[in-house]
Order: C-alpha cells, then structure tokens, then sequence
C-alpha cells in the first residue's frame, strides 16, 4: 500500500471538479480515470470489469508522502495573552480515560523541542502536573504523584505565581451517583492531593507552540499541526487566569467565572441549540477576552458532564449538564492532505461508478467517487441509490480485531493485505464498528482519509467474499450486462434533495445493505414510494441506524449506537446526534420500523454460508406469480452464488406486519435450511433462550415480499444481503436474475402493474 | 477484565474445556471438520469450534488467515494483540484455499489445547 488516496466529495455530476489526495511513496506514478463494472476476482465470477476512461487527467504525476495526523483537540487563533502570561492559573474538570498510557495534554502551551512553555498535563505516571519551562531550558514541574483512576471525574488545577515563585498543583475526585464508574467516593481521601513547591524559573510563554486544549503542540509544516501527548477522555469548564488563584477560587469559577484575572472561560455546551450544536467544531470563551476555538477531528460533543444527574437524556434539554467534550487519541475526520490533481467531469459522462486508478510498480488504489446526473437532469428510468452513509459506517473497519467475531462469523477472519496495512496504519482511521484506544465506541466517520475497504477488488472479512461496496458492484455488473440504463446518486445526494431527487426516476433500486440512512433519506423513500415510484429493495438490514451528516461537510456522518446489533454501545445519556440533537439507535425506537420502508426487517445474521429460497403457496396467485416467469415452480431459488454460495445469507430480513409490513404485502418466497451460526438480532428478543438459531428456529429466514404502493407503484424486497452475488452465475441465466428481470422489466413498463391499489387496506390482519 | 475476574474466567473456562470439549473430540469429528471445513456441522463440532473462536475473548493471540495472494495462497497468522503492530503471518503455514487454512487452523487448535498430539 505505497500509494493511497481520496477525493473531497463522494458524488460528483458532469461539469463539476473533483479534487484528488494521493500519498505515494514512489517518486512517480500513473494516474487513470476508470469506470467500474465488476470488482470481484473470483475466478468462479465473470472476473473484474474496470473500463478506461479518456480524460485530461491521464497520466504521469510526481508522487509525494502525505502523512495524516489523528487525534482530536482544540486550537485556538494566536491570542498575545498567551504569550504574556508570567502568573497563571489553569483548571478544569476532567474524566481521563487512559492516565495509565502516561504524558497527556490538558491545557497546554508547550514545546517539546526547546522544553518551553507552561501546561497542565497528565504526566509520565498518569498523575496531574503543571510543567513550567523557561527560555533557558530550565524546566520545574510538579506532581499529584498520585495517579489518576479512568473513568472518574476530577476537579484538576495549578498555579504559578511569578512574584513569589510558588507553584501550586491539585486533583480532587467528584463522585456523584450518576456521573462516573463509581457512585461510593472509595478511597477518594487518597485520590485528593494538593502539592506546592517555590521555583525559580519563570515560564517563557512567547514559545512559538500555539495553546491548545487535549494535546502538545510538536510541530506546523505546511500549515498543518501535529500534536502528541494526545489526550483521551472528558474535559468540562476549562478556565485559565492570568493570576494564581487560591483552590476556593478556582472552585468558584468551576460555575461562575469571573472577576480579577479572567483569561478565558470555555463553555462547551454553547452553541447547543433545539435543534443540536449550531457549529459543531465552535468552542466557546465567556470571558470578556473571547478566546473561542475550533475542534481538530471531531471529538466527541453533547456528552455528559461532571454534574450529570441521569434524570436528562438530551443533552438539548439541559446543556449546561453537557459541558463535556470526549477527546481521543485516534479520532480522525480529514486526512487534509494536499490536492495533487483535479478533474473536470466532462458534461457527457455516463453517471455511475468511477475511480482514480493510481499506480506505481506494484502498487495500486482504486480512489472511488460517483458521478450523477446533472440536477434535474435524470438520465434513465432507474436510479441506483449508491448506499454511501453504510460505506462510511463500515470504513475501515477492523472486524478482525473484535474478539468474538469469529463466532459471529463462524469462521476465522480471512485478513486481506488491506487489512493488514490498516492494523499498522492507526491513522486512517476507524469506522464505526470499532472502538477508540479508550474503549469508547466511534461514531463519527468521513470520507477525507483513504477508504481501503471501498475499493474494486477488495475481499472483506465480514462476508465469506464481498460486502458493501464491492459487493455492490455485483449489481452494477448486472445492470450493466442486462442493458439497463441507469443513474446513480448516493446517499448524500438522497439526503439533500429528498423526493424532488428520486421522483425523477420510475424505479428506485437500493444496494445490498443499505443500512444507515438519515430522517431526510427515508423521508425521501416513503415520498417517492407514495407518490407512485416503484422501489427494489436488493438487500438487508436496511434502513436500520440512525445517522445524520454534517450539515456543511457531508463527507462526515454521526452515529450513536445501542438498543439494536452493535459493534459498540453509547454510555448514559449519550445517545442523542450531536449535529441534529435527535435520538439515535435504530429507527425502529423511533416508529420507523424498516418493515413499514420494504415490508421486512432485519432478523438474524450468520457469515459463514448462504442458503436459498423457496416460492410460497401465495406466490402462485396470479396477482404476483408473473414474478417467477420462467422459473419452474419447484426449483430452489437462488442456491448458487459468489457470496456465500447463496442468494440468502449474511442478514437477513421478515414479513412483520405488528412493525409496519402493510397487510397485503405478500411473502413470495422465504429462504430455509439457514445453519446455527445464524441467530437473531438482539433488538428482536425479549429474553435470550436456547433453541434460536437457524438450525432450529423458523424466524431465522429471508422473507422476499411484494406488495403495491399508492398510485401505481410497488416494492420489492429481497431482504437478503447475499442476494446480489447470484445474479451473474451461469452467466447471468439463474433464476436469480430472471426473477430480478422480471420485476424491473415491469416496474420499467407504462403499464400499470398487475395488482392496483385498488386491493391495498390498512385494516386487513 | 481485572485480573481477578480474569483468573475466574480462566478456571471456568478450563473447566468447560475439560468437562465439555475434551470428550468430544475423535477421529470423527476431526474427519467431519476437514470434509466441511466452513459451513453447517454436527453439534458435537459446532461446540468444539465455538470454544475455540471465543480464545478466552482475548484478541492478542488470536488466529488469522491471512491470505498473501488472492485466490492462491492463505496461511496462519495471529493478532498481536494491539494497533500499529503488523499481524503475525507464519509463512510456514500456508495452505492452497481457503478451507484448507480453516482446516489447518483447526488441527493447530486442537493441538494449542492439547486435544491432538503433536
């Protein structure tokens, strides 16, 4: 992986550019516009099918490393009261998650290089310090020595008063019965020290490292910090002086600041509205001097405070009860690398999906991007919702290091050599399935760093071969080889411009697992299936996560798990988006089961292998059995495929009609025979009792629905994430494909489809 | 995990493979698991196998396959147990497929735990 890149948007349309970020350790490489058709390798497939793509920017550039530096924190414009200081006071509350990892920055401006400066810190034995260094290099510093528990709030400060050379240091635990891992104050004489020495030097604060909030400044090259001594944990009412305050004062300004002195009082629940944080990377000073700062990587916001009483859940309700930020050494939202070349998609380009194909000796990337059509301009009858959000969900992602997902998965991982450049690269960033370095569960991602999961090719760990994006490209290949003319848009697209978007087309397809979507997404699905649009629903697990993008950035998407299947959990209180301030989890909390999107929802999952379906008794009514046109009536649907060896498998989802399925939706075919790696998903039980798995229990299955929607239109759910890897066997003649074909062919058609409206009732059992 | 909780969890976990494990496995079940070696297995195998995927819901040490060459080569490797540290890839254990790997480890498995002589 000695070449890597990104684009800064995921979708593009004709006469828009296209920026492109590539890291290459080559001193040349080549790079390539392509169109990708097919990107599954396996030789029992029809093989990968990238076409090229004639365009101005074909060809040799000089290739450059581009590093990328994680971590969250907060910086601050040059401010000369920061150099001035010679007396000071620095204090917070804070809620360390990693003391044990050693020397963290609290409130620091530091040099490492020349030792200047003067700072809070953790330091080197998980103890609060105030380090003070002169223009000498002369360096004092001063310890707790007592070293901090994780998971607990503390009341931290120090001071330095320059007259008469003392220099003050002091941590106190905050114990209440709602705001950490303890509700009993165990042991917290010990835990709160209070430490004094005199001094002779004085801090040299005119040091040339900025200040900052959750980090120590190492160095600015080409206008981008890098921080170390990344801080991991929970940082609430930070305030600086320009004297040294007494502990009683301090304690008075935890809540009211104020008085001889103030420097800065940061507030970071400011910004909180009804409606989530106003600006999410804005923090806050309420002192006169309005020293406000900006977030570096997103760190975590509307988290719970010191002084959080359980009684509240949204942070909107009572911020000043959210005045935490999470901070983690490995969050990472954008690469920033520099643009090495920009393409102007030509007004002609057939939408679809494109990359960059970058090259050097034996290294390659794919850098992926879609091009829709023109707005306003559809170019077919069908559209493709390209299911970006679920992309950035599982970007990057290191299934292989959660322990207990070879049960899962029933197999061991099959790491890829993608895989094993990310478990060295920390850097590029997690996905929201793993864990930060602190334990807490990710749940920002973005599209500015290399995503080496989406990429043509790629084999992932959690399916027996493809998922998501290159399991996607099955379909794209289908549609393709079939002759069906079609758009795509992604995600965001969706998200932006609603039903206006896909009203434009007669038949929405979806990919294989479209599984995070935004309010706006199924506000725009429901829109267009009521006003008549005919909706193929191509996979499973589906419309599951909440999640919403940032409101400038969508290349960054929020997500806060529990309550559902999950790679991670949300602590107390934290379960509510920080751009929107709504509750996340699973749409089903909300009243937006999936059923009442596609007729089914997600049930039960397995990784190993994929099973098939049979027809239903129903599906020979005349109303659908038109659906299996030239497939025998006995045959076993679907029990062939380059996922699993199956149509149905991986999640699969069920007809639910208490969850919204409308009531006469019709099980056309159910899949069967599933084995006991397969288990229901944890939202679904009430209590966890033996006899649940596949091999025993007839709701593990896949039900395939059809059902007609108002004013002419129709869904039809697959409601298996394998489905799409059995479309191109025995090149592309299976009765996979024609029973797909047969549905599109007719949801393509003028004709009004062979079962109205006319037969729809809301009452109907 | 505290240690403590830890060392709990360890004497019952010896206990579930003594008690549990140890008797079922036999020439037939290993026979079963190289015929199938992904995909539905008797009961007997399904314990056997889950025992093994848990590894005491540690991640360092954990098995791989790591395939080197795609659709050519897979062989073992191991988890190093944190970030930024290579996974370990045993270029002397290296199988043709896919299920031969998950056979290979099998075997190496049974042999970790002391089921199958070396």
């Amino acid at each position: 992986m000695k070449i890597t890149g990104y684009t800064d948007r995921m979708s593009v349309q004709p006469g828009e550019n296209i920026k492109f970020m590539v890291n290459s350790h080559h001193k040349k490489y080549k790079a390539e516009i392509v169109r990708l058709i097919h990107g599954d390798s396996d030789p029992k497939g029809p093989g990968v099918k990238i076409e090229k793509i004639a365009a101005r920017v074909n060809k040799e550039y000089n290739g450059r490393k581009q590093d990328i530096h994680m971590g969250s924190y907060i910086k601050f414009d040059a401010h000369r009261i920061f150099e001035q200081i010679s007396s000071f006071s620095l204090q917070a509350m804070i809620f360390p998650t990693t003391p044990e990892l050693g020397t963290q920055g609290i409130l620091t401006k530091w040099s490492p290089a020349d030792q200047t400066g003067y700072g809070l810190f953790i330091d080197e034995k998980g103890c609060l310090a105030l380090w003070i260094g002169d223009k000498k290099g002369n360096v004092e510093k001063i310890s707790t020595n007592q070293p901090l528990v994780s998971g607990c709030w503390y009341f931290v400060g120090g001071s330095f008063d320059a007259d008469s050379g003392k220099m003050t240091i002091f941590q106190e635990a905050v114990i209440s019965k709602t705001n950490g891992r303890f509700s009993l104050p165990y042991g917290a004489d010990n835990q709160n020290i209070s430490n004094e020495k005199n001094i002779k030097v004085q801090p040299c604060a005119d040091n040339n490292a900025p200040f900052l909030i959750a980090s120590i400044f190492e160095k600015k090259s080409e206008g981008k910090y890098k921080v170390i001594n990344r801080y991991n944990g929970k940082i609430d009412r930070p305030r600086m002086a320009s004297i040294a305050l007494s502990k009683e004062e301090m304690t008075a300004w935890i809540d009211h600041p104020s008085g001889e002195g103030l420097v800065a009082a940061w507030d970071f629940s400011e910004g909180i509205t009804k409606k989530g944080f106003k600006e999410l990377e804005k923090v806050y000073d309420k002192s006169p001097n309005q020293i406000h700062g900006e977030t570096v990587n997103h760190p975590t916001r509307a988290m719970t405070g010191y002084n959080w009483t359980s009684e509240e859940q949204n942070f909107v309700h009572a911020p000043e009860q959210y005045g935490a930020i999470h901070f983690h050494d490995d969050d990472l939202t954008d690469a920033k690398w520099d643009v090495d070349f920009e393409w102007k998609v030509p007004d002609n380009l057939k939408s679809g999906v494109y990359a960059a194909h970058v090259c050097a000796g034996d290294d390659e990337d794919y850098i992926t991007f879609f091009v829709r059509p023109k707005k306003g301009q559809p170019t077919a009858k069908t559209v493709l919702i390209i299911p970006t959000a679920s992309y950035l969900a599982y970007a990057n992602n290191r299934f292989q290091d959660i322990p207990l997902a070879q049960l899962m998965f029933g197999r061991a991982p099959v790491v890829q050599q993608e895989d094993m450049y990310l478990g060295e690269h920390a850097e590029y960033g997690l996905s929201t399935y793993d864990h930060h370095n602190d334990g807490t569960g990710v749940c920002f991602s973005s599209s500015l760093r290399p995503i080496l999961n989406m990429r043509p090719k790629y084999r992932h760990n959690l399916s027996p071969s493809l998922w998501q994006f290159n399991a996607d490209l099955h379909l794209v290949d289908w549609l393709t080889e079939k002759g069906f003319d079609f758009d795509v848009i992604t995600d965001q697209d969706l998200h932006l411009e609603g039903a206006e978007l896909l009203n434009q087309y007669r038949v929405a397809i979806t990919g294989s697992h479209p599984e995070y979507y935004s309010g706006q997404m199924l506000d725009a699905i429901e829109d267009f299936q009521s006003d008549g649009g005919r909706f193929m629903y191509m996979g499973s697990n589906g419309f599951y996560w909440v999640v919403a993008f940032h409101p400038e950035n969508p290349n960054i998407m929020e997500v806060r798990k529990n309550y559902g299947n999950q790679g991670w959990k949300s602590k107390p209180g934290e379960i509510h988006l920080s751009f929107t301030g709504e509750q996340g989890s699973i749409w089903k909390h909300r009243g937006r089961a999936p059923q009442k999107i596609c007729g089914t929802g997600y049930v039960a999952e397995g990784f190993e292998v994929s099973s098939y379906y049979r027809r239903t008794e129903e599906s020979f009514d005349p109303k659908v059995d038109w659906i299996f046109e030239g497939i025998d009536k006995d045959e076993k649907i679907g029990d062939f495929g380059l996922v699993g060896g199956g149509a149905a498998g991986l999640e699969l989802d069920i007809y639910d009609t208490e969850l919204g399925t409308p009531s006469h939706a019709v099980i056309i075919a159910s899949s069967e025979n599933h084995t006991s790696v397969y288990m229901p998903v944890a939202e679904e039980l009430y209590f966890n009792i033996p006899g649940l798995s596949g091999a025993e229990n007839p709701r593990v299955r896949a039900d395939m629905v059809y059902y007609p929607t108002p004013n002419g239109g129709a869904v039809f759910s697959t409601s298996s994430i394998a489905y799409c890897g059995s479309l191109s066997h025995n090149n592309y003649d299976n009765n996979i494909s024609q029973l797909t074909e047969n549905v599109l062919r007719r949801f393509l058609s003028d004709q009004p489809l062979p079962w109205g409206e006319k037969e729809q009732a809301l009452t109907k059992s | 995990m505290i240690d403590q909780a830890k060392k709990v969890y360890l004497e019952k976990d010896k206990l579930i493979l003594e008690n549990n494990i140890k008797p079922l496995i036999t020439k037939e079940l290993i026979e079963e698991h190289r015929k199938t070696p992904v995909g539905r297995h008797s009961h007997e195998l399904t314990l056997v196998l889950n025992y093994f995927r848990r590894n005491h819901e540690e991640i360092a040490g954990k098995d791989l396959i790591v395939c080197t060459e795609p659709h050519k080569k897979w062989c073992l490797g191991e988890h190093p147990g944190k970030r930024g540290v290579p996974y370990k890839v045993f270029e002397d254990e290296c199988f043709d497929s896919r299920e031969a790997a998950e056979h290979g480890l099998f075997l190496k498995r049974l042999k970790k735990h002391g089921l199958l002589d070396n």
